[in-house]
């Protein structure tokens, strides 16, 4: 088997196949192991806490990846994001509290199978769902990544700005329910990124005479001051209470057979296909695949009608396409460096803290390769691991939510201050957690979306380095981000990501008569997962 | 009572605007040498401040044309449910809490270097929990000492961090911590 990809590819089918082996094998290596295990249990106790979430959990967690080697550090924050998509559905499910906006979906049908007494099914059926797109959409992108990679070394500085414009782009498309709101968290985010000192000429821009902000603000102390410090003042000034949680009859799982999974095969491929794809859009993340999924069911699925009343279409549809919107996020993060969710973009940040840059180049060099297969090979292993947890563990798993919120909240700002501190051991950074930390709050108060800014803030640099190369490169040559094909098509899919809004305004206006229940759209993070 | 709320909803878009162009001047006055051909250091900050502006004028004229519009056409609009109001108890606005928060965590951090890590995180954490409803006594004193050695255990001692032990007398103190807690 000596097929290649493409003409300059350099990844083969037997290589892939050859690595993913090796990846395997590293993953059950002990540190790999653990700091998978560790990272599913995280990814669980996040998710189930309402008022916490996955992109918290890779928040708090990064700062002890500092003293863990590269591998295992992006093992331990794949594993959180991956089981954070799964686990919010046993509160959902059981006590009726969505642990994050992309299980309010499940709980429709969710809740309506608990209040039928057939909670254990339901748990059995998001089990189901999460391994089939869990593992369905991992092999998909494993397999994606060598052309990926192979298509994006021929990216010349054009391509690589059309790249990032259409990454913002549907960053904005998704974010929230403004669009002149998203645009401004997007450019104040692409502001903060100018900060410091220019590379190309040396000079300062807005500094202020303060030494602290010469090398500009670093992009974690704005991670984690707007997902982390951010988060804990929102729901501080929501002030949610906890008190009255009703126990569940049972916590029990109990599989569907494969005769009931064989008459949804439907449900299950559409929703795989789905999440898959949609994740690897930039912005779509866990939430936007788990609520268009639902969508569709409603309209397209067999039983479609009845989506609300309690059966398992309902819950099968959300829970494979957030699951499997992680893989689908992974993978243009390992081959094009460009983060297309709050938490890949903290993955980015541990790749960066490692002193490596994630890109295509990284599965041309054998030692690279290994790693970037063996993080691949971990999204199988985390599949499997949090299934196992969740059928097995799942009446610790919930105990979590006992811990009161008003113990909680001190205890997650102190791991994001601490996890700053840790970053370059700085004070001047701490104060720019609080700053944007607060920022986070007045964003959240004024319902402008979070996911812009800290995206902006990430591949502002990324964005600006590329144009300013092209206008070198091309003299100054506007049009030459339309004039290359990959460019001139991710510019036109951005000016579509861009009007897409619109389009959906107007014809939300001439179809008001939903059938969905219409439920508020979660504000600040649907790009979150 | 209309121009109020009409300034309340487009408070942040001058605030912003106003920050924009304050920004856009500063923008203008970045000192550099000009390479022949090439785009300054100046130009994608200013491309970024543009489109700040433009958007901000359209959300502000939006606000000044289209608002009777959208107050009646908001009033129209069926209930939305929300999935938190069905689920759990809200309080829809907690400001003066959310201040005591910013407030208490930048005196924390601008105590931390002259009081320690130890000692202004014990305290630090107890007040926290304090605003954040936690009233018994024994919860607060207890939590925040176990959390506090907690913190300074795992960071000073398992991920090397050098935490902040404060000056003379407060000093004493940390090390005093240190030194029971086997970290040197």
């Amino acid at each position: 088997m000596s097929w290649r990809f493409s003409a300059f590819a350099r990844v083969t089918i037997v290589d892939m196949f050859h690595y993913l082996a090796a990846g395997i094998v590293e993953i059950f290596k002990w540190q790999d192991l653990l700091s998978l295990i560790v990272g599913l249990f995280i990814g669980m106790a996040v998710s189930i806490m309402p008022g916490l979430g996955l992109v918290m959990g890779v928040v708090i967690a990064l700062p002890f990846t500092y003293s863990m080697g590269l591998e295992q550090s992006i093992i331990l924050l794949t594993a959180i994001y991956m089981s954070g998509t799964y686990a919010g559905c046993f509160t959902t499910i059981l006590y009726r509290i969505p642990g994050e906006p992309m299980d309010v979906p499940l709980l429709w049908d969710g809740w309506g199978m608990t209040k039928r007494g057939e909670a254990a099914k339901a748990l059995g059926w998001a089990l189901v769902a999460a391994l089939t797109g869990g593992l369905v959409s991992s092999f998909v992108m494993v397999g994606m990544a060598g052309p990926l990679s192979s298509l994006a070394l021929s990216f010349g500085a054009p391509e690589y700005f059309a790249a990032v414009f259409f990454g913002l782009t549907t960053v904005v498309a998704l974010a929230g329910n403004s669009l002149p709101n998203a645009l401004i968290s997007l450019c104040l985010g692409l502001l903060v990124a100018t900060v410091g000192v220019d590379p190309t000429y040396g000079a300062d821009r807005f500094t202020f005479g303060w030494s602290m902000l010469m090398n500009g603000v670093p992009f974690v102390m704005v991670l984690v001051g707007m997902y982390g410090f951010g988060e804990i003042l929102a729901k501080i000034n929501q002030g949610v209470k906890l008190d009255n949680l009703k126990k569940p009859t049972s916590v029990k799982t109990s599989f569907p057979s494969i005769r009931e999974i064989w008459a949804l095969r439907a449900t299950f491929v559409r929703s795989t296909i789905l999440g898959t794809f949609l994740g690897v859009i930039p912005g779509a993340g866990a939430t936007i695949s788990s609520f268009v999924s639902y969508g569709i069911e409603k309209q397209y699925g067999k039983r479609g009608s009845q989506i609300g009343t309690g059966i398992p279409e309902g819950i099968v549809a959300p829970q494979i396409a957030s699951t499997a919107s992680v893989a689908g996020h992974m993978v243009p993060l390992l081959t094009l460096g460009l983060p297309g969710s709050g938490a890949t973009a903290v993955i980015l940040a541990a790749f960066l803290l490692h002193g490596v840059q994630p890109g295509p180049f990284l599965l041309q060099n054998p030692a690279s390769a290994l790693v970037v297969y063996t993080i691949l090979a971990s999204l199988f292993v985390s599949v499997i691991g949090m299934c196992l947890l969740g059928f097995l563990w799942i009446r610790i798993v919930v105990k979590v939510l006992t811990i009161p919120q008003g113990i909680l909240a001190p205890i997650i700002v102190m791991f994001a201050l601490v996890g700053a501190f840790a970053d370059r051991n700085s004070f001047p950074d701490l104060w720019i957690v609080v700053v944007f930390g607060s920022l986070a709050w007045l964003f959240d108060r004024f319902n402008f979306p979070v996911s812009p800014m800290v995206l902006g803030a990430i591949l502002g640099p990324i964005a600006e380095d590329s144009f300013t190369r092209s206008m070198i490169s091309f003299h100054n040559n506007w049009l030459i981000f339309f004039q290359h094909p990959i460019s001139g098509g991710l510019m036109t899919l951005s000016m579509i990501s861009l009007l897409l809004p619109i389009l959906r305004k107007i014809s939300g206006r001439l179809f008001k008569a939903q059938t969905i229940p219409k439920v508020s759209q979660p504000q600040t993070d649907t790009s979150g997962g | 009572m209309l121009f109020i709320t009409r300034l309340k909803q487009m408070g942040p878009y001058l605030i912003v605007l106003a920050v924009a162009v304050a920004l856009y001047v500063v923008a203008n006055q970045i000192a550099y040498s000009q390479m022949p051909d090439q785009i300054g250091p100046d130009e994608w900050p200013k491309i970024i401040l543009t489109l700040l502006m433009l958007v901000c004028c359209f959300e502000i004229g939006q606000q000044l044309l289209f608002a009777a519009r959208n107050e009646q056409r908001r009033a129209a609009a069926p209930p939305v449910i929300d999935p938190d109001e069905m689920l759990v108890e809200t309080h829809a606005n907690n400001t003066i809490l959310v201040v005591a928060v910013i407030v208490l965590t930048a005196s924390y951090l601008y105590l931390m270097p002259i009081c320690g890590f130890f000692l202004c995180t014990l305290f630090y954490l107890g007040i926290f929990m304090w605003l954040c409803s936690v009233r018994q006594p024994l919860v607060l004193v207890s939590v925040s000492a176990v959390l506090t050695v907690f913190f300074t255990y795992t960071f000073m001692k398992i991920i090397f961090v050098p935490l902040p032990i404060g000056v003379p007398p407060f000093s004493v103190v940390s090390l005093h911590v240190m030194a029971l807690l086997g970290i040197r």
